[in-house]
């Protein structure tokens, strides 16, 4: 199982689950939220989702609408 | 009187064009658009021949987003209701808030979102199903992405009424407009073909075996051996008349009278009497003389006892004047998308209203009852009022009349 992911690889991943196109920019730098961004609550259970089953993500974690995806990638290289 | 509902805005997506520019040449030169089923492989079933959507790029019509969360069906819903809005030269933004609303009607659902969802559950577990298959496979999605897309905040519904629900939907939109909306948008779209879809339409056990495209659906011939499944349908802009003509809109047709019963399912030798039924409150409530119907846009299931029904529904109705009035089902060169079909045959229907054409019966060459059926090249002339019958597979009959509108009502 893949449990390093890149900036680049997390905005193709959040792009091929949501849909909403991410650059690798603004998910190491910007504080834009998943809701700023355009991705609604279902597209985050689909993205969490796709991270828990192949790379490594614990289940017990929580991602909200209001966080970013940089906050997102924090969480996965902490791999809390 | 509450003022007339007026069709202003025609949006298609069908096996036979995408867009009423290229739908019309296509259903009034009879051009045979059905083929090989190839939305999936391989294709293990009964079914080789259908109507299927060559060339529609998704992304012309539906935003990133959207486009992943929805299905086949509902990207043809917005791309239909976007031309139409685009025809009818209509910004929802213009129209006062609540005014404008949407109603679809739907047969299958989001099946093709569903087949890949489902088998993501069978070879890996249900955490492996997206979250969006929650509202993609919904019959109610087209309505709902259509309003939140638009920002349509008028009334709103989905039908989920068989086939005759495209002609349901579009009663359903007029009764709205008599309660005080200002617009609405109304069709159905279905995208019927994968194998789990397949599998639930064998069971009606009325898609024909045939393997030949020219010959698979042979409606009111003593070959009619069922009829080719189709994908795609139709949306239309349907405005109160007086709106319509404040803001210079131009009237495409009036629709004038609708009649709808139920005689059970799966008894398509029965439906005569509810057909017949159906067309005659119809007829009676457009207030026109069944001698003023100058083309009747035929339901044409493909099935020895559901065609025979049909002519005797026609029979009583138009008694020994039948003869003398074109009957039509331009659907053959296309197939039957469900939902969708009714739809497009109110497109085809405004049309020939608007052309002054009947667009003929594609590979039909003969008819074994005395009908006047089109076949060959389009029928020419002018044409002021259509009747357009359908029936659902499940047992509903209806009728919808629509008319050429009076220059009070916004025609030229």
């Amino acid at each position: 199982m893949d449990t390093t992911l890149s900036p680049t690889d997390l905005a193709a991943l959040i792009n091929r689950c949501t849909g909403v196109a991410v650059t690798s920019d603004q998910v190491c730098f910007s504080q834009q939220s998943f809701d700023e961004l355009g991705v609604d609550s279902l597209g985050l259970m689909g993205v969490v989702a796709e991270l828990q089953r192949n790379h490594g993500m614990s289940r017990g974690v929580d991602v909200a609408p209001n966080q970013s995806p940089r906050e997102l990638l924090s969480l996965l290289t902490g791999k809390v | 009187m509450s003022p007339a509902a007026v069709i202003t805005g025609l949006g298609v997506v069908a096996p036979s064009g995408i867009g009423v520019e290229s739908f019309w040449p296509a259903i009034r030169d009879g051009r045979r658009s059905l083929g090989p089923l190839t939305r999936f492989e391989p294709n293990p079933y009964p079914v080789v021949v259908a109507g299927e959507v060559h060339g529609f790029e998704q992304s012309e019509w539906v935003d990133g987003p959207i486009a992943v969360q929805t299905d086949r069906f509902t990207h043809f819903a917005l791309a239909a209701a976007k031309m139409a809005l685009r025809e009818a030269d209509l910004d929802p933004v213009d129209v006062p808030p609540f005014g404008f609303g949407v109603i679809t009607a739907s047969y299958s659902g989001g099946v093709e979102f569903g087949q890949r969802e489902i088998e993501r559950l069978w070879r890996n577990g249900p955490e492996h199903v997206g979250p969006y298959q929650s509202i993609a496979w919904f019959y109610a999605a087209c309505t709902g992405q259509i309003s939140i897309g638009n920002g349509l905040r008028g009334p709103s519904g989905v039908l989920v009424a068989d086939e005759a629900g495209g002609l349901d939907a579009l009663a359903g939109a007029r009764s709205e407009l008599r309660r005080g909306a200002t617009a609405m948008l109304v069709g159905g779209t279905e995208a019927p073909f994968c194998p789990y879809a397949i599998c639930c339409q064998l069971g009606h056990g009325l898609l024909s075996p045939g393997d030949d495209s020219t010959t698979a659906y042979l409606p009111f011939t003593s070959r009619a051996a069922g009829f080719a499944p189709g994908e795609g349908g139709a949306m239309l802009v349907v405005e109160n008349a007086d709106a319509a003509r404040e803001r210079g809109a131009r009237a495409r047709a009036v629709v004038a009278g609708y009649g709808a019963t139920f005689t059970g399912p799966q008894r398509y030798d029965r439906s005569a009497e509810g057909l017949e039924r159906a067309a005659r409150s119809a007829v009676a409530e457009a207030g026109v003389d069944l001698a003023e119907v100058d083309v009747v846009f035929l339901d044409a299931l493909g099935d020895g006892r559901a065609d025979l029904a049909e002519f005797e529904a026609l029979r009583s109705l138009f008694g020994g004047r039948l003869d003398q009035i074109p009957v039509t089902a331009p659907k053959t060169g296309y197939g039957r998308c469900y939902a969708g079909t009714a739809a497009l045959d109110v497109v085809a229907a405004v049309l020939a209203l608007d052309h002054g054409a009947i667009p003929p019966t594609p590979n039909v060459d003969e008819c074994r009852f005395d009908l006047d059926l089109v076949t060959g090249p389009a029928r020419e002339g002018a044409i002021h009022t259509a009747l357009v019958l359908s029936r659902g597979l499940y047992g509903g009959n209806s009728a919808v009349v629509l008319r050429r509108p009076e220059p009070n009502e916004g025609g030229n």
